[in-house]
């Protein structure tokens, strides 16, 4: 048989195998987009009929300037996400990839410990820890001397945002971590030695060996904190509601609001779609930007 | 043994449970005739959920041929699946839902809530109905019908520290005045005067309920809401400078927006501030778990109105199978026997028979007294306000207090929402 007759049916038989998968991926994932794009091109309820408005949602949507504070927020929150949990990350990997820390087994599980707690339970009681009578930041602020800079930090719409962002991140480093430190303990010591060889001290090796030999990994973490910082709400939603005054309100929660609490379904919809190719855009172009 | 043995078995055994079945099937045509009601509710406090327990056992063993199926769950679980629920053809025949045009209302606009007026008249309902609930079923009424049945009344309440008040030499407030003398004297002493957790955002719009009650009333609330009153009305701003001066002259404790309202609740009960503005739903909960002995006042206006709200209505699904069914369990849970064990087990308030001699302590008699006396006001106007003025009436106060908006200008937002409801056609009550 020639090398012709037999490629046609090489190629159709890599398409079956990925079939299955890609036929959940198409019915879970696929069926829901086209769903909600369905959906936003209508005014309704959610019960009873639905009015075909076109792409009027979306010209609604652009025009909103609500919708516009929400992604500003979640903005914020990338840029914290995408600092923090990672940076602090990195910083207890790089000390605990290292074989002579003592109690290294002991330090990773107690950092990755509020990972595995539900942002309900971290919404409860970091909104004890800044409440403004008998909340523990407060108390600690007024031992130093520095009763002045006691407030309502979930009341005040000039910090809210940033105390629900660090109680958030305090779930994620320990993820990061984690990654990170299975990325770092696949790095050839070869490379270090070379860089010791060449003169190059810790900070260097960090720089020069450590941080490319990460690449790809960071970008991975890059882009799931950009993917969860978009599409964050439970712990929004248990500490703030998006207040005071929607100086907290993110993307995730005005759709919320608009579908269930103003019903609005046509409308969330169209919020929906637009924030998918936010986050798509962003992600496409950040692999975009590694790569190159 | 051999494989033919043990085929042989199994068939056996196949052949013995289909023929159970089938020789069931007599039962199975009984069971068939079996009706299975899906009820909805909110009753989660366990002594609420024992009396409608209590309630279902009752009418199950008098209709043998009737099943309810209860779930229960919170407002705002109740509030996100009912609808994909019925959209979905499914959910229940009979609702436990918020009344009013932001709730109730939008199952009416979808033709999701079955008409009860003819029913009504047969059972005579509103004839029988208290002057409370006969107040509040206008948030069941739209295009001339009626779509719910109010259940639960409910009022507001200023729960006071009797043991602080007699330590002041204080007595408990007859007037707005006299409460307001309390809160300077409190302040005077050292204490929070008045707690207040606004962070969510609500209580803060009930204690404004109450400022607009004493400065604009019920009237120009009605002249906004059915005829062609604005929110800019000095009234109504006159009743958020108010709020605004309660604020600034220190009465509130902390910072009411960092607040939750749980945590202010655990605040009163340890014994801070004096008062606590909240409702009577809370009030057996602050009695039992207060670690002093509690007063409770109703909120005092010029006007003598009782301020009332329907904790929410019984609504029949439209796509029921069963609707004389679901009539006939609605009009034994409203039943005088039934409208006993609500008031003395479960700690509600039913539409009929409320004015009747009942086994309750002094206190709950007090609130007896209110929701069934007229004249009344509007209470929770959360439940009377269209869904995007309901959004704003929930931080207007958070902005207010942090002096982002004046109060003139929190009623001209008020006032946009407004003209957004009516030029975007959103459901908002009829008179």
């Amino acid at each position: 048989m020639s090398k012709g007759a037999r490629m046609p049916y090489g190629k159709l038989k890599n398409y079956l195998y990925i079939l299955p998968a890609f036929a959940l991926y198409g019915f879970l994932i696929l069926r829901s987009i086209i769903g909600t794009f369905t959906l936003s091109l209508y005014k309704w309820t959610g019960v009873g009929p639905k009015t075909f408005v076109g792409l009027a949602n979306f010209q609604k949507l652009f025009l909103d300037m609500r919708f516009w504070n929400c992604i500003k927020n979640n903005m914020i929150w990338t840029g914290f996400y995408m600092v923090l949990p990672l940076g602090i990350g990195l910083i207890l990997a790089t000390l605990l990839a290292q074989k002579k820390v003592r109690g290294r087994t002991f330090f990773r599980a107690v950092y990755f410990l509020p990972c595995v707690l539900s942002f309900v339970v971290v919404g409860i009681v970091w909104g004890w820890i800044y409440h403004p009578t008998f909340g523990v930041l407060n108390a600690i602020l007024k031992f130093l001397g520095l009763g002045f800079l006691a407030r309502g930090w979930l009341g005040d719409s000039h910090w809210a945002l940033y105390c629900v962002i660090l109680a958030g991140s305090w779930t994620y480093y320990g993820f990061c971590m984690v990654i990170l430190i299975s990325a770092l303990q696949n790095i050839e010591p070869s490379l270090y030695d070379a860089a010791k060889i060449d003169g190059a001290n810790k900070l260097q090796s960090f720089w020069f060996v450590t941080l490319p030999s990460l690449k790809n990994v960071l970008t991975f973490l890059i882009i799931l904190s950009l993917a969860n910082s978009f599409k964050i709400f439970d712990i929004v939603y248990i500490m703030t509601k998006g207040g005071p005054y929607l100086s907290t309100e993110v993307t995730s929660l005005y759709l919320y609001n608009k579908a269930f609490l103003q019903s609005q379904i046509g409308y969330a919809s169209s919020i929906s779609i637009v924030l998918m190719g936010i986050v798509s855009f962003m992600a496409v172009n950040l692999i975009k930007l590694r790569e190159s | 043994m051999d494989k033919k043995r043990l085929v042989c078995i199994f068939v056996i055994c196949v052949g013995v449970i289909l023929g159970g079945v089938t020789g069931n099937s007599s039962l199975g045509v009984a069971e068939a005739q079996t009706v299975t009601l899906k009820v909805w509710d909110e009753f989660t406090h366990p002594t609420a959920t024992k009396a409608f327990d209590d309630l279902i056992a009752q009418f199950e063993s008098s209709n043998p041929n009737v099943k309810i199926e209860r779930t229960t769950m919170s407002m705002w679980d109740s509030k996100d699946m009912i609808k994909p629920a019925i959209a979905a053809g499914g959910g229940p025949d009979i609702l436990y839902h918020n009344a009013g045009p932001a709730y109730l209302g939008i199952l009416f606009e979808g033709g999701l809530a079955m008409d009860l007026t003819e029913v009504y008249k047969e059972k005579g309902w509103e004839k029988e109905f208290d002057p409370g609930a006969r107040f509040v079923t206008l948030l069941c009424k739209y295009k001339g019908k009626t779509y719910g049945i109010p259940f639960g009344i409910e009022n507001p309440l200023i729960f006071y520290n009797k043991d602080k008040m007699s330590r002041m030499g204080l007595t408990e407030p007859g007037s707005y005045e006299e409460f307001l003398n309390a809160c300077e004297k409190a302040k005077a002493e050292g204490e929070s005067s008045l707690i207040w957790g606004n962070k969510d955002g609500w209580p803060g719009a009930q204690i404004l309920d109450w400022m607009f009650e004493i400065y604009a009333g019920k009237e120009r609330l009605d002249e906004v809401w059915f005829g062609s009153g604005k929110w800019t009305d000095n009234s109504f701003v006159q009743a958020a400078a108010e709020l605004l001066r309660l604020y600034e002259k220190g009465y509130f404790v902390g910072e009411p927006n960092g607040i939750s309202y749980d945590d202010a609740n655990m605040m009163f009960y340890t014994g801070e501030g004096l008062f606590y503005y909240t409702g009577w739903w809370l009030a057996a909960e602050t009695i039992e778990n207060s670690q002093f002995n509690v007063g409770l006042v109703e909120p005092p206006s010029p006007s003598g109105r009782h301020l009332i709200a329907p904790n929410r209505a019984w609504i029949v699904s439209s796509i029921t199978k069963h609707p004389e069914t679901c009539v006939d369990f609605l009009d034994f849970i409203l039943s005088p026997s039934a409208t006993k064990i609500w008031i003395e087990e479960g700690g509600y308030w039913p539409p009929m028979y409320i004015n009747r001699k009942y086994d309750i302590p002094s206190w709950k008699r007090k609130i007896q007294e209110i929701v069934s006396t007229p004249p009344f006001g509007y209470f929770c106007l959360d439940v009377y306000l269209p869904s995007n003025v309901v959004e704003y009436h929930f931080m207007s106060t958070q902005q207010l207090i942090d002096k982002v908006v004046t109060p003139e200008e929190m009623m001209e937002n008020y006032q946009k929402e407004w003209e957004r409801t009516k030029a975007e056609g959103i459901m908002r009550l009829e008179p």
